[in-house]
């Protein structure tokens, strides 16, 4: 366990950039004595972005930085800046650094053992989503994690960003009516792989394809399910206050037959039962005033090869609708149906004689909506994920923003729709 | 056999596009996308126009209050300091602001401490816009993860005012580099390129501001900055805009960087892209 050599790439920068003034003063950053101490396990890109964004709250000191692969651990030690410890192994660094916390970003497969040793060694724990590979491995880090009172907190940032607690508020309060379907989509043009440092016939490339593209290996990840679905499964799960009750998923490699073992290709559907909000006092439709549960489906999709829909959610509901995303909201108001009054009964009918022009402009997908209500928020859901994960560890507060019981709840319906996926039928949540 | 691989993405608000050569397209394109990932990451995490970004979490923040920064910041800002002071403040990060009332806000009025890793806002007004480097930064970070990968000829472009070359195409010096609306070309290999003018042919008035005074850049002038990485050639060229031609020699010779030149300075533009070159050639000026 030791520091990277101090020829590092930023000292290079700092050099390379002509301006030979304030380097020196960068480099010379003094030692840091902030009272919570975090161990960073994992420094891929994800893992290198958590350290970033904890270096810039105060009194929160990174200890170390743990990462098997080179080229990962020097890069999250750049993060970490100059006084952190970094290693190979983090087993040996958690015994000798006694974090208070640390943070989890390693691949799938790993996640259950590495909780638990962090638990066991007395650290609170931020774990990456999914929270890990299996049921089996979700129950034992529940036990673990309970057992020790550990805090707790998963990786599913989205509930903290501003957009998607405006939009809660809004569902929660019945601004939408009722909720109809929801629509969600993952969409990205890439092949989804990082390059590696060697040749194809190189002895090495097979474990080095496996450790630096590990989602894409069938019993490292479930693919675009953990990596991407996992965080629209909870948000919408959160955002109408219930899991699904049960899910379908088809998939395939179907665009980049590069030797990858998990769909490139991803469609699921979704139910969720849902309790009805409050009927508005006026105007309220007959399809409002029912109050028995009723079903409402969730499509999701992730295709890699077209990024025109991006990373987005639509909830429809009888009186509006919200397009989502992690940095704008708009909501669209829905014309609702509205009961008319016995005098009114011929005005009525005679609207209904020119009907058809109106109906086709409504089934019109390019047809003026009005201006929408927009959501734009402030702040950057990572970085308040993370300040409210510190804020929980200072006051020793295991009601963090999504605890163990949703990490598990989440595991649990993602596991449900990689079943689904091989068996091709409707699995329970 | 070598072969070309494109890739491109619409980020740093602009069309930023990557030409890869090798002998594995799947290796190149996965080193490609990887290489604008990390764009992707500069731009969210320095661009002043997104809400989520550090750059507006700085600039939301109140007079007086010290801000912890990551030390990658840590580290930019200490070559912007260094840049503003070298270039007597003509590159400025915080050019633009007004404080309350309406005077032009410098560097000056922000408190950096790189030792501390800390940014304190002086006077109210103060906003970072690193629109003046962030693209040559963004493309420094793109080559660290190209030459990580073992691609050694590629061509990076962000927007067609930065571009950075490593190596070349085969059987080539360099990579071509084309300046249509003055109907120039020339060739890059190992070393960056930035062009700053004062307007497009379709702007009225400058968007870029001289710092000291904070009014628009008058005129029609065009610099073209050759340096060894992309983030001095942008800090340069938009710096050369902004400092008297008598003075860029000067300006020039106060920078470590052996591959610093100027490759163009244009001080009268066609108003249009159809235009005909001006009459006199553009110079190349050496060091």
């Amino acid at each position: 366990m030791s520091n990277p050599p101090a020829s590092s790439s930023r000292r290079e920068f700092l050099q390379s950039t002509g301006f030979a003034a304030m380097s020196s003063l960068a480099m010379a950053a003094a030692g840091e004595d902030e009272a919570l101490r975090v161990l960073a396990i994992g420094c891929g890109s994800r893992g290198c972005e958590l350290i970033r964004t904890l270096t810039t709250i105060d009194d929160v000191s990174i200890v170390g930085v743990a990462d098997p692969y080179g080229p990962h651990l020097e890069r999250g030690w750049q993060y970490a800046g100059p006084f952190a410890s970094s290693g190979a192994d983090y087993r040996p660094m958690l015994e000798r650094l006694k974090p208070d916390a640390v943070i989890v970003a390693t691949p799938l497969d790993t996640h259950a053992e590495i909780v638990i040793d962090a638990a066991t060694a007395g650290a609170a724990v931020y774990c990456e989503k999914l929270l890990c590979y299996s049921l089996e491995e979700a129950n034992r880090i529940a036990d673990s994690v309970n057992n020790r009172e550990t805090i707790f907190q998963i990786g599913l940032q989205l509930r903290a960003n501003a957009v998607y607690r405006q939009a809660r508020a809004m569902i929660e309060t019945g601004l939408l009516g009722k909720i109809v379907a929801v629509d969600c989509r993952w969409h990205r043009q890439t092949a989804w792989r990082r390059p590696i440092p060697v040749k194809r016939d190189d002895p090495e490339y097979r474990n080095l394809d496996r450790e630096m593209n590990w989602w894409l290996y069938a019993d490292r990840s479930h693919g675009l399910l953990s990596e991407f679905a996992s965080h629209q499964f909870d948000l919408i799960a959160w955002l109408l206050g219930t899991p699904p009750r049960r899910i379908m998923a088809t998939g395939g490699i179907d665009i980049f037959r590069d030797g990858r073992e998990v769909a490139d290709n991803v469609t699921c559907v979704a139910d969720f039962v849902l309790e009805p909000p409050p009927a508005p006092r006026r105007g309220a439709s007959v399809s409002e005033t029912d109050t028995a549960p009723y079903t409402a489906r969730m499509t999701w999709s992730s295709v890699q090869g077209n990024g025109f829909a991006g990373a987005s959610e639509t909830i429809y509901g009888t009186r509006g609708t919200l397009r989502l995303s992690p940095v704008r909201g708009e909501l669209y108001r829905e014309a609702p149906e509205t009961s008319v009054a016995w005098t009114d009964q011929q005005g009525a009918n005679a609207a209904l004689v020119t009907a058809g022009k109106t109906l086709k402009e409504a089934i019109n997908p390019w047809a003026p909506r009005g201006k929408p209500l927009e959501i734009l928020p402030r702040g950057n859901d990572t970085r308040d994920a993370l300040l409210a994960f510190v804020e929980a560890v200072r006051s020793k507060n295991r009601q963090t923003l999504c605890g163990i019981d949703d990490a598990i709840a989440n595991t649990r319906v993602t596991l449900a729709a990689r079943q689904s996926l091989v068996d091709q039928t409707w699995v329970n949540c | 056999m070598l072969e070309t691989v494109r890739c491109e993405r619409l980020v740093l608000g602009c069309r930023c596009e990557l030409r890869l050569v090798g002998d594995d397209r799947v290796h190149l394109r996965a080193a490609g996308e990887t290489a604008l990932d990390e764009i992707s990451r500069i731009d969210a995490w320095l661009s002043c126009f997104r809400h989520d970004s550090e750059t507006s979490r700085i600039n939301r923040a109140d007079v007086g209050e010290s801000l912890r920064i990551d030390h990658e910041l840590n580290d930019l800002l200490a070559v912007c300091a260094a840049a503003w002071q070298t270039l007597d403040g003509a590159f400025d990060p915080v050019a633009g602001s007004r404080g309350e009332d309406g005077q032009p806000l410098t560097w000056a009025d922000l408190e950096f401490d790189p030792s501390r890793r800390r940014l304190t806002k002086l006077a109210n007004g103060v906003r970072l816009d690193f629109g003046g480097v962030g693209k040559g930064y963004a493309l420094d970070r793109a080559r660290r993860i190209l030459l990580a990968a073992g691609v050694e000829r590629a061509l990076l472009n962000a927007g067609g005012s930065s571009q950075l070359a490593l190596g070349s195409p085969e059987n080539s010096a360099g990579w071509p580099i084309a300046l249509p609306v003055l109907d120039l070309n020339w060739e890059l290999a190992n070393a960056a390129l930035s062009t700053s003018a004062t307007k497009h042919p379709t702007q009225k008035v400058s968007d870029v501001l001289t710092p000291q005074t904070g009014q628009p850049l008058e005129g029609e002038r065009l610099v073209t900055v050759q340096a060894g990485t992309a983030t001095l050639a942008e800090i340069l060229s938009t710096a050369l805009l902004v400092i008297p031609s008598d003075r860029h020699a000067r300006a020039i010779r106060s920078i470590e960087d052996p591959q610093v030149k100027i490759v163009l300075r244009q001080q009268q533009l066609p108003t249009s892209r159809s235009a005909t070159p001006p009459p006199h050639s553009p110079r190349v000026v050496r060091r």
